[in-house]
């Protein structure tokens, strides 16, 4: 005898085991679901055969991974962390030179902190440099794609 | 049936559209442009959502949760003014794209 509640716990436990995790969209789908569903049942098919043809039509949860992540990936993507990551690194470290092992070497704008940390920020504070201006342009472009 | 990169390309002022009607929801969408389009525009289920969200992002569309008439859970979407602005901009474009196309058609046919 063909469950549908337990068919859709099936179907959610796949969705999740595929890397739709996060609740909303997939909250989302399983409501377009039953919605999918009912009107099925409504016009006449059984529950099974509804229930079938509606996670066909919804899709792999691959690619619709694949689709979400599109949305996910525009606000900022994980490179943009090469930069500032780092360079609080950095800082964390020449702090804990200066304050936990007292190495004179970190202490601020002594000559031998230019040489040992400066190229450090120097490098670390570029990145971060280019980070801003990429997801500067990158709001920009989607307010001009918004406006447009 | 439209071309993959037609239905592609005319599905945010479709979306944008459909909403101009009031808010409504994803299964909704799907069901009325299929209705209005005679069964020629068919949105895959699952890539509508995705579409959806990507608009919210930008700025375009809003969302709430509210309930459905047998009281479930379900997401509406509406309107807001980016979008309005966006879909007044489709609209040109897209008439304007037409405009030619019939304009082209009928120096053929002279």
């Amino acid at each position: 005898m063909f469950d549908l509640e337990k068919s859709i716990a099936e179907w959610r436990k796949q969705m999740l085991a595929a890397g739709i995790k996060t609740p909303v969209p997939l909250e989302e789908l399983e409501g377009h679901l039953r919605d999918d569903v009912e009107q099925q049942v409504r016009s006449g098919l059984n529950a099974q055969q509804a229930f079938e043809n509606s996670v066909r039509r919804i899709g792999q949860a691959d690619k619709l991974k694949s689709e979400f992540k599109k949305t996910c990936g525009a606000n900022g993507s994980v490179w943009l962390w090469i930069g500032p990551l780092p360079l609080a690194g950095t800082l964390i470290l020449n702090l804990a030179g200066l304050f936990v092992f007292h190495r004179s070497s970190s202490v601020f704008f002594s000559d031998q902190w230019w040489s040992d940390w400066f190229p450090n920020y120097v490098v670390w504070a570029s990145f971060t440099g280019i980070a801003i201006a990429v997801s500067f342009a990158n709001w920009r472009s989607q307010r001009k794609a918004t406006r447009q | 049936m439209l071309t993959k990169e037609l239905v592609a390309a005319s599905t945010e002022p479709l979306i944008l559209s459909l909403l101009a009607g009031g808010e409504s929801y994803g299964y909704a969408l799907i069901q009325e442009v299929k209705r209005l389009s005679g069964d020629k525009i068919e949105w895959t289920d699952g890539m509508l959502y995705p579409v959806l969200h990507r608009m919210e992002q930008r700025g375009l569309i809003k969302s709430r949760w509210g309930e459905s008439e047998t009281g479930r859970k379900r997401k509406y979407y509406s309107l807001k003014r980016d979008g309005k602005t966006a879909m007044a901009r489709h609209h040109e474009q897209w008439s304007l794209v037409h405009g030619v196309l019939s304009g082209l058609r009928k120096e053929q046919y002279v």
